[in-house]
Order: structure tokens, then sequence, then C-alpha cells
């Protein structure tokens, strides 16, 4: 059983990082850069940039600033247009790019790009809503319904043949209450392409019931992520404390506490803050 | 460029600002839950976090409480001892500019809260030359106070092993939204590089250009991630707990502890910061010279959002307070040895271009800062305003303990009742 990569997504709207709820409503975080730092330096596996702004193109110094001040790959999804715009992204640093719009308003240039960068480097970003009781591709950029249902989306995916499919979730997007367990379920089944899940983390116990019932080969976590100190770390030292398969390997810095559901630190008892005392803390090599 | 339509916060705020399809921002659309969370609800969940935290031995204290004298200082130690039953350590970064009456106010929080406390002074000569150094490279005159204030809390923590520190609100949550109440968010180090420090840590500074070592720094670092996590720190904030209304708690405060307020120079708020000859005086000159807004529009927003203002006398007011000149420039720089020529020209370098313009040969906004204001006021959203106009009290010591003309480094302070002067109406 391979362990599902975690993903931290930084949604970029107005050159900002911001929080996303349900693709309705933001809230300004900061700058991209020194969110992805954090992430970094915190053992996230990924990091996907997703820029939000119709008709407009990520910025090409926040890409670069971001890919070289981090040590993982990054992706870059949403503005790209033609083979030049992911010319440009991938000379600015980015390992991957992702296509939501081209994917269905020029399939071919989408088709061209797998030929010339190769599979791996290129996702689909797709979002999908429930509608009547059916999973139903939502179309960002006029906001509402497009024809496709879940087959005949997979199946125009699978004739771009892209290395990924990055998965979003509008009704679930910031919620924290756990993600769309049956969509992902569903998506994962009849595609045989990797899938990065993405929306409504709020806890390790989400990350965990999605792994086990969905088995996507990656987990994107947004907000929450920028909610308390370190919690790339603690997400994964929950994950590891109740025998998920993760990839550590980074700091092991929270090894001997413990953490609560919400995978912020419990505190420990008074007998081990006084035995700090006489403890030598030192930064640890990854 | 854009306004929001019920504030006067535009996009361009350095903290950033969203503001929707309906336009209006981030800010006013988190400033909403006031209205609709439960907060006794809230007031429980805090109560819990907590009680985890307390020192059942009683052999260390249970929380930080950093602490400044002015600003909600007291409504927080209100809070965290009286109500939460807390035994609080608390800590305060001495920040140079201090003023007679807020020497007074920590007097009277230490002694009536019966508290420890523990105060960072970092030698002046160091602050000065960090201070030369920051006000050149990034045009503030209070680096080193944000720093410090946010590093000093984070280090007795890790010093002390005391895991938890608790803050008043979150400054970006109030402003402009940048978390929901609900989000719980905590203190973490990537909202004090990036909104604080100007996404540098401190090292940044070490240069021999400024004569400054690392040594210099040191007091001025956040804790290692390996050291918060064997504590386990967190800084939680009392605002996603408690219905955060600054104006209501410091009434309240004066009532009960004797708080004293003044009026201040920039702004008609009498109650925050008034521990600092430079907050409200030439730091917010500065930023209203970069930015084009200063602390009268922050706290005119504020009481907006409260529906103590209208948007216009907002606007009104705003206006009144942000062309007043600075009255402590002379001692600010006779203490940091700079003229007022070298300190207008490196003040202009840091100019938000899209905001001011240089036209008819002085500084005016820019066209689109005018536009943008225009939309937003012709399509203004209808204000709910009730009542009268906000009152801000004043009271004053009469008592003289420590001298009132300039910085105090480290003063001594007297907590005799404060006696009660006219009230200021900003609207008049």
């Amino acid at each position: 059983m391979n362990a599902p990569r975690i993903v931290g997504t930084i949604i970029v709207r107005g050159g900002l990082h911001v929080q996303s709820l349900g693709f309705k409503q933001y809230f300004p975080l900061g700058c991209p850069v020194e969110s992805a730092k954090e992430f970094d330096r915190w053992g996230i596996d990924e990091i996907a940039l997703i820029l939000l702004d119709k008709n407009f193109k990520l910025n090409l110094k926040t890409i670069s600033e971001v890919s070289s001040a981090v040590s993982v790959p990054v992706a870059a999804v949403g503005g790209v247009r033609s083979i030049l715009d992911a010319k440009a992204y991938v000379s600015g640093g980015a390992d991957k790019i992702g296509f939501n719009y081209s994917l269905f308003k020029n399939p071919q240039m989408v088709h061209e790009a797998t030929k010339f960068f190769g599979q791996q480097c290129i996702i689909a970003s797709i979002d999908i809503v429930h509608y009547k009781s059916k999973l139903q591709h939502w179309n960002y950029w006029e906001n509402k319904f497009s024809q496709y249902n879940i087959t005949s989306l997979i199946d125009k995916i699978k004739q771009v043949n892209v290395g990924e499919i990055l998965l979003n979730f509008p009704e679930k997007d910031g919620s924290g209450t756990g993600m769309d367990l049956v969509a992902i379920k569903k998506i994962v089944k009849i595609t045989q392409i990797p899938v990065i899940a993405l929306g409504g983390v709020g806890s390790v116990k989400h990350i965990v019931n999605c792994f086990k019932s969905a088995n996507p080969s990656a987990i994107g976590i947004g907000n929450r992520l920028s909610h308390f100190e370190h919690s790339v770390y603690l997400f994964k030292k929950g994950l590891k404390d109740i025998g998920a398969p993760v990839r550590t390997g980074v700091n092991p810095c929270y090894d001997d506490s413990m953490i609560d559901h919400d995978g912020r630190p419990i505190n420990k008892s008074e007998k081990e803050l006084e035995e700090l005392n006489f403890q030598r803390i030192e930064p640890q090599m990854p | 460029m854009k306004v929001c339509r019920r504030c006067l916060y535009s996009n361009l705020h350095p903290l950033g600002i969203i503001i929707d399809d309906q336009g209006i921002c981030s800010g006013c659309r988190v400033h909403e839950e006031k209205n609709r969370l439960d907060w006794p609800k809230r007031w429980e969940l805090l109560e819990k976090l907590v009680d985890k935290y307390r020192c059942r031995s009683g052999k260390n204290y249970d929380c930080i409480v950093p602490v400044s004298g002015a600003r909600d200082s007291f409504f927080i130690l209100h809070t965290v001892k009286k109500r939460l039953g807390l035994n609080p350590l608390l800590v305060t970064y001495n920040k140079h500019y201090n003023t007679a009456v807020g020497v007074r106010n920590l007097c009277r929080l230490r002694t009536k809260f019966d508290c420890d406390i523990i105060t960072q002074v970092v030698d002046p000569d160091r602050v000065k030359r960090i201070t030369r150094a920051t006000f050149r490279r990034w045009g503030s005159i209070y680096w080193h106070c944000l720093a410090g204030q946010t590093s000093f809390p984070a280090q007795m923590a890790v010093k002390m092993k005391i895991p938890l520190i608790i803050w008043g609100h979150h400054q970006g949550l109030d402003q402009v939204g940048m978390f929901s109440h609900q989000d719980e968010v905590e203190m973490t180090r990537r909202h004090r590089r990036n909104h604080d420090l100007f996404r540098q840590e401190a090292d940044a500074l070490v240069s021999d250009h400024d004569f400054i070592k690392q040594v210099d720094v040191n007091p001025y670092y956040y804790p290692q991630d390996e050291e918060i996590a064997a504590v386990g720190i967190r800084g939680v904030y009392l605002g996603n707990y408690i219905r955060w209304d600054t104006k209501a708690q410091h009434e309240s405060m004066i009532d009960l502890y004797d708080y004293e307020a003044i009026p201040q120079t920039r702004t008609f708020d009498t109650y925050n910061d008034v521990d600092c000859w430079l907050h409200s005086d030439l730091h917010d000159y500065i930023k209203w010279v970069k930015w084009g807004y200063g602390r009268a529009t922050d706290h005119a927003i504020r009481e907006l959002r409260f529906e103590r203002f209208s948007r216009n006398e907002a606007v009104k007011v705003a206006k009144k307070y942000e062309s007043i000149d600075p009255t402590s420039i002379e001692k600010f720089l006779e203490w940091i040895g700079i003229t007022r020529s070298g300190f207008e020209f490196i003040l202009n370098q840091h100019k938000r271009m899209d905001i001011w313009a240089f036209r008819n040969k002085k500084w005016q906004y820019s066209e689109t800062w005018s536009q943008a204001h225009k939309i937003a006021f012709e399509n203004q959203e209808n204000g709910k305003k009730k009542g009268k106009a906000p009152l801000f009290r004043v009271r004053k010591s009469k008592l003289v303990s420590d001298q009132d003309e300039n910085f105090i480094l480290i003063g001594k302070g007297t907590y005799e009742n404060p006696k009660e002067q006219k009230p200021i109406n900003p609207l008049k």
C-alpha cells in the first residue's frame, strides 16, 4: 500500500494566498511564498499553487519565488491558455501544470502539452458537484453545471492523456467537515489516472477516512494548514499514530507529544515539562 | 483598486483584503459573525481549552500573558485572572517610546492584579541602530517593537516551559477578515514574519553597513521549531471566544481598575496605544504617508462596523485626523540622531506610488485612489447606525512620578485614582 502524498494547496487570488470557502468567499492570508516556505519546512510532500482569478495568469515571480524557496515539487494550476504559458510556468520553476478551462475549450493544446512536457507534468483540474443525486462537472468560469457527467468527463480526460487529476468539490471547499468520500471513491475506481483529492479536510480523521475508503494517490489540505503552527508536522504525526501510511522522514518534532482530534498539540504533563528543564533541545536534521 | 461599500478599506490594505461580488470586504464579512455566533458557547470552548493547561501542583505558571499596559492589557488580564482563574506570568517588551501614562497604567496593572512580570529592556544603543536600519530599508520605526512584542513572549514560553500564551484579538482577523472566528486561529511564525516584519527574519538586519551584528538581533528571534514543539507552545487569541469590542472593554476596565485614558494626536480613540509617544503620532503619520490612511481610519471603521458611526461620519472623522502633523517628531529625531530632511527623504522613498501622485508641487491622492473612493461612496451601503455619537472618556492622574516630556526608558509609576475630564466626541 502506497502512502498518500499530502499536498499543501495555496489558493491565490489577487496575488494573495487566500482561504477559500465554497468557491464564493475568500479571506486574505498573505503572501503565497511565505506560506509555501512554512509548509515546506513542516514536511509537506507537494505544493499546489491554484490561481483563482478568472482571465489572469499566475504571477511568474510568485511561481519562481515559491519553487526556489521550497524543496518539494510545485504544481501551478490555473491561467494556462497556451503552450507558451505552460512553457513560461515551467521555466519559472513549476514541476507540474494544471489545466481546467483549456481542458474543455482547447483539449488539442493540452494534448500537445502532454507530448511536449511529458504526461507526468500535466494535471487535469476538475470541480465536481452533486446534482440531483448524481455527480456532475462544475463549470467554474461560467458558474454553472456543464454537460459532462462523471463518466463522460473521465473519458474526456483520458483522451488528452494527462498524468494526474486534481479533484475539487465546491460544496466541500473550506468547510472543514470532511471530504466527499462517495465521489472520490467513485472517480478513483473508474479511472487509472492518479487522483489528488481536495476539499473539506478539517482534521486527521478526515484524511484517514478518505485514504481508507477511497485511496487516492494524494490528499490536498488548504485552509486548515494556515490555522495553527506546525500543522503539517501535526497532521502527519496524527496519521502515524493511528498506523496510517504516511511519508515521514521530516523533522520528528512532535514524536513524544500527543495531538487532539483537530490536529493541535495536547499539553504535556507537568512532569514532562519539568524534565525539559534538564534536557537540551537541539535542531534536528531531517 | 477597489474600496469596500460598507467600510473604507481598499484592497491595497497592507494586510491584504478581498472585496467580494457584492462590493463588501472580507473584514466586514467576518465582522458579521460577531452578531451571528453563539458567544456563550464559544466561551465554553475557551474554558475547556485552558482547563487542560492549569498547573495543578502550582509549581509553574498556567500561562503567559503578553502585556503593554495599554491596548486591552487590562481586559485580557481581567479575563485570564478573574474570569478563567488562571495564574499568568506577564511579559512585556519595553518599547523605549514609553509615556508617563503608559508607565502609570503598567504600574496599576502589576499592582491591582497581583501578578509577576518579566520585562525585556534591550540596550537602547542597539535599538537605535536597528531602528535606523529598519527605517531606511522598510520605512518602519516600529519594527523593533513588533518583533520584540511577538518574539519575547514565545522566548519566555520556551525558557519557562509554559506552553500556553494568551493574546487579545487577532489584528488580521479584526481588520481584514483573515480568518473566521470559528477557525480558532493560533499564533504562527508565518503571520509574524509576513505581516509584522516585512517578510524578513531578524537575520536580514545583520550588516556591517548598519553596524548590526548577529548578537544585536538575538532578542528578536522567534524560537526554533524544535523548541516550540518540545514545549508544545500554542498562542491562542481571546478574540475567537469573546465578542471583541475594544471600546466597551476599555470602558468597563476604567470603572474596575482606574485605567488612564488620554487624547491622542492622530486619532479620536483615547484608550488604545496611550502608552507610546509615537504610535498614534509619528508611526501613524508614516503609515499615512506610505499607505494613504492612518489609525483614525482604522478606528473609524471599527466604530462603523459596530454601528456607532454612519459611513459618512467615518469618512469625515478619518479626514479630520489624517492630515494632523505629528507632534513628537522632534523627540524621535533627537533620540535616533537623524535630521528632519533626511527623515523626509527616506520616508518619501517608501510611498506607495499607486496611492500617491506628485501634482502641483505637492503629494496628493492618485487618480485611481480618488476614483475608487468615489465609486464606493456613490454605491455605499445604507449604514445601520443607532443612537448618538460614541464618546471617548478622558482621565488623567495628577500625581507625577516620572517626567512627562520625553520617552521614558524605565519609569516608576503610581496607581492613584485619575481624574475624569471632559470626554472626546469624535464628530465635533
